[in-house]
Order: structure tokens, then sequence, then C-alpha cells
């Protein structure tokens, strides 16, 4: 449950980016990786209650998933894995290395222009 | 539709890594770590997988060749703590006051708690909880996960982020799986199957009631593994 310093984090981060423009900050969209601990409801739910305590008020969060990506050790291909045995589908080597899906990412942000 | 939407919202790519600063922070950990001739292991798992049975058993054996102490991680007491120091190690508790984890700041605080010399041999305990502290590393050369036959047999499949990203399981308690319908070696197979390099290590009270801990797969036992 360390949801509420995901959030306070990825509302810093775009304090942060937004640099004065915060409360013209929309919306934000952050990947949440499959093997990231994180519960996404609970995620949005500490998000809505934070952002009350910063300039973000006008921010909405939009969560998508981000899949996992192995790289193959052995042929140095990357791809998704499917099921478990991860399998290379250009070498069928069950040997990897996660690149991808565990972490969370503030991938971007909607600012509304000014006048 | 988009194209007035355009005007009036600027779309700024970002791709900042929320956990980028917990993730520095132990590699900076890790690093000073190194530094000082101090290698950490870090033990993580659901309460009452066994996580603070095993490092009893570990401990005084590791001793005997290498310089131990210990880092309790729990929201609450300093039992576990006062296990290991009965144990014979120097051990520091972390009461994380609820939080789900340990991160880097706290084992860093703790480590200068514990008295000169410092180990060469660094246990983590983290708090009770397999899904959290896999999400938050503390400065480990490696990660273990330690699971009890008596979870369940799927327990791997079901927490995959425990089994992938770690370096080693513990299959505890194996002497209960015949009373809550588990195979062991099952389990074993399901954690080689979802990560081929990972180590597996059986553990369960023998007839003398001792710890006993072996390789579930062939490789070294745990102590030289843990020395490394």
């Amino acid at each position: 449950m360390h949801e509420a310093s995901l959030a306070a984090n990825v509302l810093k981060i775009v304090s942060r980016a937004a640099a004065g423009k915060e409360s013209r900050v929309r919306q934000i969209t952050v990947s949440v990786g499959q093997l990231a601990g994180v519960m996404p409801d609970a995620l949005l739910f500490a998000f809505e209650a934070l952002k009350k305590q910063t300039l973000l008020t006008s921010a909405t969060l939009k969560l998508e998933k981000e899949p996992v990506t192995a790289c193959c050790e052995d042929c140095g291909h990357e791809y998704q894995p499917q099921a478990f045995p991860y399998t290379c589908p250009i070498c069928q080597s069950h040997v990897f290395r996660i690149t991808n899906g565990e972490a969370v990412t503030v991938k971007r942000m909607e600012i509304k222009k000014g006048d | 539709m988009c194209k007035a939407h355009h005007h009036v919202v600027e779309e700024i790519d970002l791709d900042c890594v929320v956990q980028e600063e917990d993730i520095k922070h132990s590699e900076q950990l890790k690093a000073s770590f190194r530094a000082a001739g101090v290698r950490a292991v870090g033990l993580l798992g659901s309460p009452g997988s066994g996580k603070t049975t095993l490092l009893e058993t570990l401990v005084p054996r590791l001793m005997k060749k290498r310089r131990v102490a210990v880092i309790e991680g729990d929201l609450a007491t300093d039992n576990d703590a006062r296990r290991i120091q009965a144990a014979g190690a120097p051990a520091v508790e972390l009461n994380t006051d609820g939080a789900c984890h340990l991160d880097a700041s706290m084992v860093e605080k703790a480590f200068a708690q514990l008295p000169e010399p410092k180990p060469e041999l660094l246990l983590i305990e983290n708090v009770g909880n397999l899904v959290c502290p896999v999400d938050f590393p503390v400065g480990e050369e490696l990660r273990l996960a330690v699971i009890s036959a008596a979870e369940g047999e799927d327990k791997p499949l079901k927490y995959p982020a425990a089994v992938l990203r770690t370096e080693g399981v513990i299959i505890s308690k194996t002497d209960l799986a015949p009373y809550v319908h588990v195979d062991p070696h099952k389990m074993a197979a399901y954690v080689k199957t979802m990560n081929p390099r990972s180590r597996v290590f059986f553990s369960h009270f023998d007839a003398t009631g001792q710890l006993a801990i072996e390789a579930a797969d062939g490789g070294s036992n745990l102590e030289d593994w843990l020395i490394g």
C-alpha cells in the first residue's frame, strides 16, 4: 500500500515540469508496469486526495498498463512474453532479463494553453 | 475532432520514472556498501513465511565465515532484532509504523546505528509483505523471497514479481507440505519455469528440531551462495 507515496511523487514530478503553469495542467498519463506491485484504483484514489494540497487541482490522472518486456540473453532479441515459461520467439531460449514492466512512469501531461 | 483540441492543449512528454529517486538511492547505497566491503542481502516474504527463523539458523553459521549483522524491518516491536541478537549477531530494528516496505534511506540510517566494526555480510529482513518490498531495492546485491509451503502451491505464479525480480526463492516449512496438500517440488518447478536463473532452496525442521536448508536446484548451499 505505497500508492500514496507514488501519487505524491507523480504530483511532484508534474509540478516541477509544469513550473508556474500548474493550474493549467489537465490530463496526466502514467503507465503502470505489470510487475510493479501497484494497485491502479489505490493510485487514482491517492492522486485525487493529494492533488488538493497542490496547485494541480484541475489535473486528472489517466493510467495505462505497461506490459512486461524481456530481452533474450542468448540472442539479444527483445520481446513481450506471453505465458510462462518466457520463450524467445527467435531462438527459443528461456534465459532473459526484464527490460520493461517494473516501473511506474509519468509519460506525459497536457497543459491548457494560455490566452 | 482533435484539431481544435490541439490548439487548446499542449502535450508534453515527460517519461519520468516515479520510483527513480528510490532506485537511485538504492544504487548509491549499494555503491557505498561495496566501497566499505559490505555485501548486502535482502529477504522478503509474507508475514509468517519464516524469514526470521531462517535468519536465526543462518546467522550463527554465517558468523563462522564472515562478520554478520542484521537489519530487521517490522511495523512494530523489536521482537525480531532481539531474536537475532540472541542468535549472536548485532541487529537493528526498523519500525515502519505502518509502511509496507523498507526504503534505502531507512536502511542507510539503520546501518549507521550498527556497532563498529561494520559487518562484511549485512542481512536485511524486509517488512512481511510479498508485494511492495519488491519495488523498493535497498542496496542489496542479492534478494531472496521466502515463500512457505503453507501459503499454497501456486504462490510463485500468483506473485510473479517476487520470483522475477529476485535472485532466489526459499520454499520454507516443507515439513508442513503433506498437511496442507502442497507439493514443494511443484513450487520449485514453478519458480524455475518462471525464472530459470533463480536459485531455489527448501527449508524444514528436522527430527532433532534443527532447521535444515537444502538446495532444490542442485546448486551450492545457501550459506556459500549468500557469502558470494
